[in-house]
């Protein structure tokens, strides 16, 4: 397997979790069992996780808790989606149901339901729809530097703010896109068996809230990532400070600044000033999203989740090519799913 | 019922069982309840945040749906 120097024999991984959406996007059950048939393990165990965009997060997680509780010495996570395949509108109706049934029944899209937050956020807190395009400029052009991104294209705060409506306040330049991925990633009890530069699963927290919107006190806010990064730093002993690097869940650009103060990164309602003072620049004193995020790097949603930990393991081993960032030691993951019903957060470390 | 539009969004992609354009919100009722309403195309130019209207449950498509309506 690639990056793991030392090499695996696909017997000694005990456990597969696959981390995928929607059976309709590749028209196959039991992928659980058919990843484990790939892998060429007969005695392994396989099963599939599902929490909307948080699902590879959550595979993470569910894997990271066998190991933890001494079930399996090795696991395989795979997050996979094939989203092109499928007419937008199919795709949309798919998506929707990533919503609370309320929302479904009364035709909220996930971008108008993130819509709902995105105004929220700006009314509460006085960012404004320049801030939420400076996210997207960035990003894009981070995945300049990221040969696996989708988009391969310097984009302006005009080009962001000149694009068509999808949903108020948000335009397509405010969307990830839909995307094709896989990304792959092994947990293990004794990683220097497989390799002398391991990456450690310094914590990993779950949080939830309401999948409606409107039963939320505060829609500017993530809940969920909240509760879970209070998990996670808990675990893993350190605090919101020591982080040096991180991906977040960019789903709707403007997310990616509630996310930064959801996980501690900045004070409640002050995630867009650190954005304005370029701290989260890829040259900034806290990177963000130097993958180019799911704005840019694409999100193929049930593979989101674990390509977002390739890539911070890829940063902790200084194997990110153009994108490294140097002496990374701490980094942090916030994937979440719906627009933060769940949130999964992990921190790694050396 | 009388109640104040908190957040709304004018729809324009959308699965095909919806016919684009239309507005949805969350308003808050007089006792602070939250819930969603759909909002008619005639309203959408005249949307922003903190407007003052009634909800009134009305059929769409076979489902019952309270619709927002803003003052005058």
């Amino acid at each position: 397997m690639k990056n793991v120097e030392k090499g695996i024999d696909p017997k000694e991984i005990g456990l597969v979790i696959v981390s995928s959406v929607d059976n309709q996007f590749i028209d196959q059950h039991q992928i659980g069992a058919l990843a484990l048939q790939y892998l060429g393990n007969p005695t392994g165990e396989a099963l599939r996780v599902e929490a909307a965009c948080a699902s590879g997060g959550m595979a993470t997680y569910v894997a990271s808790k066998m190991i933890e509780a001494g079930e399996v010495k090795n696991a395989l996570v795979v997050g996979l989606e094939k989203m092109t395949s499928l007419p937008v509108d199919t795709v949309t109706s798919i998506l929707i149901r990533g919503g609370s049934p309320e929302e479904v029944r009364y035709g909220v899209t996930q971008p108008a339901a993130y819509g709902f937050t995105a105004q929220y956020y700006m009314k509460k807190y006085g960012a404004t729809e320049d801030d939420f395009a400076r996210v997207a400029v960035k990003n894009h052009e981070n995945a300049l530097r990221n040969p696996w991104a989708q988009f391969q294209k310097k984009i302006t705060l005009d080009d962001v703010k000149n694009s068509k409506m999808v949903a108020s306040p948000l335009r397509l330049y405010h969307c990830s896109p839909l995307t094709d991925g896989a990304a792959a990633i092994v947990l293990s009890s004794e990683p220097k068996a497989y390799t002398d530069n391991p990456v450690y699963v310094k914590g990993i927290g779950v949080g939830h809230d309401t999948l409606g919107v409107h039963e939320r006190e505060n829609p500017g806010f993530l809940k969920s990532s909240k509760i879970a990064a209070d998990a996670a730093y808990r675990k893993a002993k350190v605090a919101a400070e020591r982080v040096q690097i991180a991906e977040v869940h960019d789903a709707f650009v403007h997310v990616e600044l509630m996310a930064y103060e959801a996980v501690g990164l900045a004070k409640e309602g002050e995630g867009y000033r650190i954005m304005r003072e370029g701290r989260t620049q890829f040259d900034g004193d806290l990177p963000v999203n130097v993958s180019g995020g799911l704005k840019a790097k694409g999100h193929p949603i049930g593979a989101t989740g674990v390509g977002m930990l390739v890539e911070m393991y890829l940063q902790l081993r200084g194997e990110a090519g153009a994108r490294q960032v140097p002496d990374v030691e701490t980094a942090l993951i916030e994937n979440h799913g719906g627009t933060g019903a769940t949130s999964v957060v992990t921190i790694l470390g050396r | 019922m009388h109640a104040k539009l908190i957040v709304f969004s004018i729809i324009y992609v959308a699965p095909p069982i919806f016919k684009v354009p239309y507005g949805v919100g969350i308003v808050e009722d007089e006792q602070g309840k939250r819930m969603l309403v759909r909002i008619k195309e005639e309203y959408l130019n005249a949307l922003d945040t903190g407007l003052e209207g009634e909800v009134r449950e009305e059929p769409l498509e076979g489902r019952q749906l309270n619709f927002f309506y803003p003052a005058k």
